[in-house]
């Protein structure tokens, strides 16, 4: 489905994506990263916004660039919730789906039913001025399904929204993914993609860190150092106790005394083991805390296994 | 105590606000301008009219001591300027020397004469730059402008200006700055630099006591172009959210004003209509009321023949500033 | 190319230009014409010689299929590619098959469309109040210049609007004016102005000779002011200069990488 052949992409002497490849089967897939890492550089380049300043993507085995043959199967949801304002949602979203060649009595037909789906049919004749950050997602996903695309491409599209309005848009995706259509999401939330798509690719300064299910992400950082920390009023003799233990590799105490950091590669058995050395020992531990599930941990650890640091 | 129960305090400090914030507008306007390639070239293009400028005062200057060349051009100026030659040769005094050698005597004329209307010509030729400069300054108004406030509009960065220690004045003289200080860089400097020029390739520093009052001539020049133009920008800038409606707004206004002037002159002298000036219909056109008002300045009118385009300017000033104001406000009009 | 995604776009816009808002310009590139011949009129009523319908046919050529026309093209042509990026809808049109080259066409369509209209309109108002209605040899020749200088015009300040993206507008102008001033040269560059094809149309097609007037038996001397050429292969030139530059256009169109472009 997807193709990516030693890219990059230089603005001028700046790197937008630097040597990344990849073969993506369908399926869903979060492409995470933080700010500035290559994400929309990477989705441009695939959609043939861009053109690669060496190497080849393709879309459906052919490039998008040069190709209008991709396009026809894929639909985008960019991350900018700016609309035209002059315009109804039912026009709007009627006009995307003509311009996907479908004549208007069809395209109006799928209008509809796209923003019966999307729950917009009560704003359809209200000028998107007036629209809401999250009618505004609703409406830009609309106009991206509308023709049932076989790969939906989402750029950050839980942006702005409040809770109620991620939940829907999660089970949007959802039902989406469910239907046997691709999707490739960028965020720079993990949790966002986790609850929609089971493969990650991540992306950092514009190369690709890693790539992989969710499994498989977790157990590469199985084998890198992560600190756990416990809080407790017996901070010394527990400091005692997990230094004695092998799967421990170092121990800290937090400044005040009131705990200790430990540092360990199989941070699982630690969390299972925790419990039995505290049993044994008499001891108490009020708070258990990994800061390391993170993001910004994720992508820290993994740079530092590409800069050959750990 | 908790969090919420602080109840509500006044702020009893005194509200202060550092009177340059203006200037802080203003730089960063002009940065972001800046970073257009189009408008560096015009404005390097903009010297080339100075430099055109700067060889007159040098050829002006220099005409008198040239061999040959007092004895062609005094009968010319004579023929063409008639009695006012006749009265700048007649107060000519001569040395015994010179009576003894005749042909030094058109020189010295030449020389005189020069000296004498030195003050009117080099008026005349910074006014015919600044007259053709106004083009440049159309375009490159028309350049920087329209976004200068209608992007902020549509991004909402007004807020961010407004949430801090700013005034809309201030706010509005930043904006107008940048402009300006474009402004002077296509106009001002060129104009000024020059007149330096001028001075420097003149035959002594005997000029600047002739000519001392052009620097301000061009500074009021400048000025007089520089907050009418400015503020009709920045009010169409302000009128829209979309910055090509300000520029569509802009190039309009200039564009049906010169050509719709100039059709209804021709059409005035090709009917020989006698009851009306020919001057009746320039308030049509802001290109042509300017360069009225820069003859003035120059000393080229008086003030009595251009004083109605004077309060065109005036009139078109005050209401571009009074919307814009009123635009400017709106969001923080409760 | 699809005809139906080209309407499409035509019909959209059409949509979006009858909001409120957009009036403001209609009335505006509707009305100053007709000023401009209500003053010619009054000039004219003040003088003993009166304004000859050469006079005019040339004031209402000026401002109809002139100044009109390119005031409208400035708003509608020139920044087609540009109101879509600073809009932030742009991607929008990129990521759909085929419609960059048809929404270019779509948009081409509108503004002429548009613009023949609003010089219409112009063109009638200023027939009535120069009491030159009853014209229909000037009717026709004015209106045929209209669509011409429509479908030129615009497809220039289309080229112009892909290759400066950003400043579309400002470059559009500043062509326009090149362009004016150069069509006075009496020199062969003029003859590859689209003035000098259509003061050559208006000339021939209102049958005018020296004799109309003064200024025009100046301007009839030089050779290379206007042509004499059959009016067809005028209509023949524009027409094929109209369609290499859409061509040129649609080829750069297709190239150009707008996914990095911001507006600002």
């Amino acid at each position: 489905m997807i193709s990516f052949e030693h890219v990059t992409k230089l603005y001028g002497i700046v790197i937008g994506v630097n040597d990344i490849s990849l073969e993506l089967p369908p399926g869903a897939y979060g492409l995470l990263g933080p700010n500035g890492s290559g994400k929309s550089t990477l989705l441009n380049v695939l959609t043939g916004q861009l053109r690669p300043s060496r190497g080849e993507a393709r879309l459906f085995g052919a490039d998008a660039f040069c190709d209008i043959g991709p396009l026809e199967r894929i639909g985008f949801c960019p991350s900018l919730d700016i609309l035209p304002t002059d315009v109804t949602g039912l026009t709007w979203v009627k006009y995307m789906v003509q311009l996907q060649g479908y004549d208007e009595a069809e395209a109006t037909r799928r209008a509809h039913d796209v923003l019966d789906r999307v729950e917009l049919m009560d704003a359809r004749d209200r000028g998107m001025a007036g629209y809401s950050r999250g009618m505004k997602q609703r409406i830009k996903l609309a106009q991206a399904i509308a023709h049932e695309p076989e790969l939906l491409i989402l750029d950050e599209p839980f942006s702005g929204l409040d809770p109620v309005a991620r939940h829907q848009m999660t089970e949007l995706l959802s039902d989406w993914i469910k239907e046997g259509k691709s999707v490739l999401m960028a965020s720079h939330i993990l949790h966002e993609v986790e609850a929609i798509a089971d493969n990650f690719l991540l992306i950092y300064g514009g190369r690709l860190l890693a790539s992989g299910a969710t499994n498989e992400v977790y157990e590469m950082l199985d084998n890198v150092p992560r600190r756990i920390d416990l809080v407790s009023d017996d901070a010394t003799q527990l400091a005692v106790l997990v230094q004695q233990q092998s799967i421990v590799d170092a121990v800290q105490f937090h400044e005040g005394g009131n705990g200790v950091s430990v540092l360990t590669r199989k941070p699982r058995e630690v969390f299972q083991q925790l419990p039995h050395w505290l049993k044994d020992q008499q001891l108490s531990v009020r708070e258990v805390s990994s800061s390391d599930d993170s993001l910004q941990a994720l992508f820290e650890t993994l740079m530092k296994i590409h800069r050959g640091q750990i | 105590m908790a969090m919420h129960d602080l109840g509500y305090r006044n702020w009893d400090e005194e509200a202060r606000y550092q009177k340059t914030s203006w200037l802080h507008i203003s730089r960063y306007g002009a940065r972001l301008a800046w970073k257009s390639l189009w408008l560096k070239r015009l404005v390097l293009f903009s010297f080339f009219p100075a430099v055109f400028l700067a060889v007159f005062f040098f050829l002006y200057e220099q005409v008198a001591s040239w061999p040959g060349i007092a004895e062609m051009l005094v009968p010319a100026i004579a023929s063409v300027e008639g009695e006012d030659f006749i009265e700048v040769a007649s107060a000519v005094q001569l040395t015994r020397e010179e009576i003894q050698n005749p042909s030094e005597i058109p020189k010295k004329i030449l020389q005189t004469y020069v000296n004498e209307k030195r003050p009117v010509y080099w008026s005349q030729m910074v006014y015919y730059f600044f007259a053709r400069a106004l083009g440049l300054v159309i375009l490159i108004f028309g350049l920087i402008s329209p976004r200068l406030i209608s992007r902020d509009v549509q991004s909402r960065a007004f807020l961010l200006y407004f949430s801090r220690p700013i005034t809309p004045f201030q706010y509005v003289l930043g904006k107008l700055v940048t402009i300006w200080l474009f402004l002077v860089l296509v106009f001002t400097l060129p104009a000024l630099f020059s007149y330096l020029l001028g001075v420097l390739v003149s035959p002594s520093l005997a000029v600047l006591l002739s000519t001392w009052l052009l620097p301000f001539r061009i500074l009021a020049a400048t000025f007089l172009i520089a907050l009418p133009t400015g503020l009709l920008a920045l009010c169409l800038s302000s009128l829209v959210q979309e910055a090509r409606y300000a520029s569509f707004a802009w190039f309009a206004i200039w564009i049906v004003g010169y050509a719709s002037y100039r059709i209804l002159l021709a059409t005035q002298i090709s009917t020989a209509a006698s009851t009306a000036s020919l001057t009746t219909y320039t308030f049509i056109s802001i290109y042509d009321v300017i360069h009225q008002n820069l003859q003035w300045v120059f000393g080229l009118v008086s003030f009595d023949t251009i004083k109605w385009f004077f309060l065109e300017l005036v009139a078109i000033s005050v209401i571009s500033y009074l919307i814009l104001m009123r635009r400017v406000t709106a969001p923080i009009r409760i | 190319m699809n005809p139906s995604r080209v309407m499409a776009v035509m019909a959209f816009e059409w949509r979006r230009s009858i909001a409120s808002r957009r009036f403001v310009s209609w009335i505006f590139l509707i009305g100053f014409p007709v000023l401009i011949m209500v003053l010619t009129a009054r000039i004219g009523a003040s003088s003993q010689a009166g304004i000859t319908p050469t006079s005019w046919a040339l004031t209402i050529f000026t401002f109809v299929p002139g100044i009109c026309c390119m005031l409208s093209l400035l708003l509608t042509a020139a920044p087609f590619l540009q109101a879509e990026i600073e809009g932030r809808t742009w991607i929008y049109m990129a990521i759909r098959p085929g419609v960059k080259t048809d929404m270019l066409y779509g948009k081409y369509l509108y503004a002429v469309s548009r613009t023949v209209i609003t010089a219409s309109i112009a063109l009638l108002l200023c027939l009535l109040v120069s009491g030159q209605l009853g014209q229909v040899r000037l009717v026709v020749v004015m209106w045929l210049l209209i669509v011409l200088s429509s479908l030129a015009y615009a497809a220039v300040y289309v080229l112009i609007g892909v290759i400066a993206v950003q400043r579309a507008l400002v470059m559009a102008v500043a062509y326009s004016a090149i362009e004016f001033g150069v069509s006075f040269i009496p020199a062969v560059v003029t003859q590859i102005t689209i003035q000098y094809r259509l003061r050559s149309l208006l000339i021939q097609g209102m049958q005018w000779d020296s004799k109309e007037s003064s200024a025009l038996s100046g301007f009839m001397a030089d050779a290379n002011m206007f042509s004499t050429q059959p009016w067809w292969l005028h209509v023949g030139i524009m027409l094929g200069l109209i369609a290499g530059t859409l061509m040129v256009t649609t080829a750069i169109l297709k190239r150009r990488e707008l996914g990095s472009l911001k507006a600002d």
